[in-house]
């Protein structure tokens, strides 16, 4: 008798606190993979296609994004399309110039994080370490030194969740899901920190990949730190309250520029008007001169170890 | 805009909003721009829970602040001036509020 005969199977992934069916063709590093057979069916499944076609009824069409709510496409580099549909499917096409690092890269940056609005999670842009069983985020405009300070964090002993995006679930209490993935940092930052670069990211010509620590698991968030990339003449923590709290948070929802297209406002406002709630923000200015730089990360490790929710 | 002591004012329904550390956090749901009221400000727009009259609105606040109306009127047009240009409110003159069974 003749058995169906399939090209590849799907690995099975736990990424960010979901279950992933996801072509074996797709190249992923450092992610948990479940055993086979997986004990349920999967949250998503993550698709090598040929051609990822286009929403229906976009919303908004540029020549890189083509979007609707629940039908999103984006083209991020020449030759590499992603196409997410219902926070259940990730379709990807790439030609073959295109370097796995970077479509593993888009995959669970800006793909996944498009996923997670679409399931009604709550992603964050930000760096994560944890400290006596707590975790802290680390938000700030790009540049402003968040993985920098998460790995000088670590090299302190302070344990490694997640760099770039860290998920909460408002369904469970916001619990924190990380994403593990590769830590980038500016050839500076590595080297005052004596962290050997890896290969260059090449959607960011001015950041390596490093090893990042294993990752620690961790249940809610204790504080989110804000950066302030402004500067400062001596480091300073100060607490944000009311509405500068409310709007921190709003700007540190990972692809908020794209928030817009993906949810309805009023869905957002509620799960950051629960979170603000229950979630203490702090600012945290700094020298950015690497000479003061040790003195910040001492205040900001001396300030977790007093911070109550 | 220059708010006319006549007129009669409302919210506009593109708005949600959450109380938060004392303040009134609002955001205009088409805009996307996000207010946070304190003191005053926050004082007017409880006043608009249900549409009133621009003189109905300066007493309510002299009210709540325990001092004359003549003290907080101009701060209170001013005010409602800039949720009008943040369409946050809509104005209409008495007249027309009447007509259209709005009336304070």
């Amino acid at each position: 008798m003749l058995q169906p005969v399939t090209a590849h199977r799907d690995r099975f992934f736990g990424i960010a606190g979901l279950a992933a069916s996801v072509d074996p063709r797709i190249a992923l590093s450092g992610q948990a993979e479940l055993p086979w057979p997986p004990d349920a069916a999967p949250d998503l499944r993550v698709r090598k296609v040929k051609e990822i076609g286009a929403p229906a009824d976009p919303v908004v069409v540029t020549p890189w994004l083509t979007a609707a709510p629940r039908d999103f496409t984006f083209r991020p580099a020449p030759g590499l399309a992603f196409r997410i549909r219902d926070g259940r499917d990730i379709a990807i096409a790439w030609g073959g110039a295109v370097p796995p690092p970077d479509i593993e890269a888009y995959l669970l940056g800006s793909a996944w994080g498009v996923l997670c609005h679409q399931r009604g999670l709550l992603p964050l842009h930000c760096s994560a370490i944890a400290f006596g069983g707590r975790a802290f985020a680390i938000t700030g405009q790009p540049g402003a030194g968040k993985s920098t300070l998460a790995a000088a964090l670590c090299r302190n002993g302070l344990d490694y969740v997640t760099d770039d995006m860290g998920v909460l679930d408002p369904a469970r209490d916001f619990a924190l899901d990380a994403m593990p993935k590769a830590m980038k940092l500016c050839a500076d930052a590595a080297a005052h920190l004596g962290i050997t670069c890896g290969k260059r990211v090449a959607s960011r010509v001015d950041k390596f990949f490093v090893a990042a620590p294993v990752a620690a698991t961790v249940g809610t968030l204790a504080a989110l730190y804000v950066l302030d990339d402004a500067g400062a003449d001596a480091s300073a923590i100060t607490e944000l309250s009311g509405a500068e709290r409310f709007v921190q948070l709003i700007a540190s929802i990972y692809r908020v520029e794209w928030l817009s297209l993906l949810r309805q406002p009023e869905a957002v406002f509620a799960q950051a008007a629960a979170l603000s709630r229950r979630l203490r923000i702090f600012r945290f200015a700094r020298p950015r001169d690497f000479g003061r730089f040790d003195d910040g990360v001492a205040m900001l490790i001396a300030h977790m170890q007093e911070v109550r929710p | 805009m220059t708010i006319d002591s006549n007129a009669v004012i409302a919210r506009t329904r593109d708005h949600v909003e959450t109380e938060l550390d004392d303040e009134t956090i609002v955001m205009h749901t088409r805009s996307g721009h996000i207010f946070g009221m304190s003191d005053t400000a926050q004082a007017v727009w409880r006043q608009l829970a249900v549409p009133r009259a621009f003189e109905a609105i300066v007493a309510g606040v002299a009210d709540d602040y325990a001092i004359g109306a003549d003290a907080c009127r101009e701060d209170v047009r001013a005010f409602l001036a800039e949720l009008a240009a943040n369409d946050m409110i809509v104005v209409a003159s008495a007249a027309d509020a009447y007509s259209a069974g709005r009336h304070p």
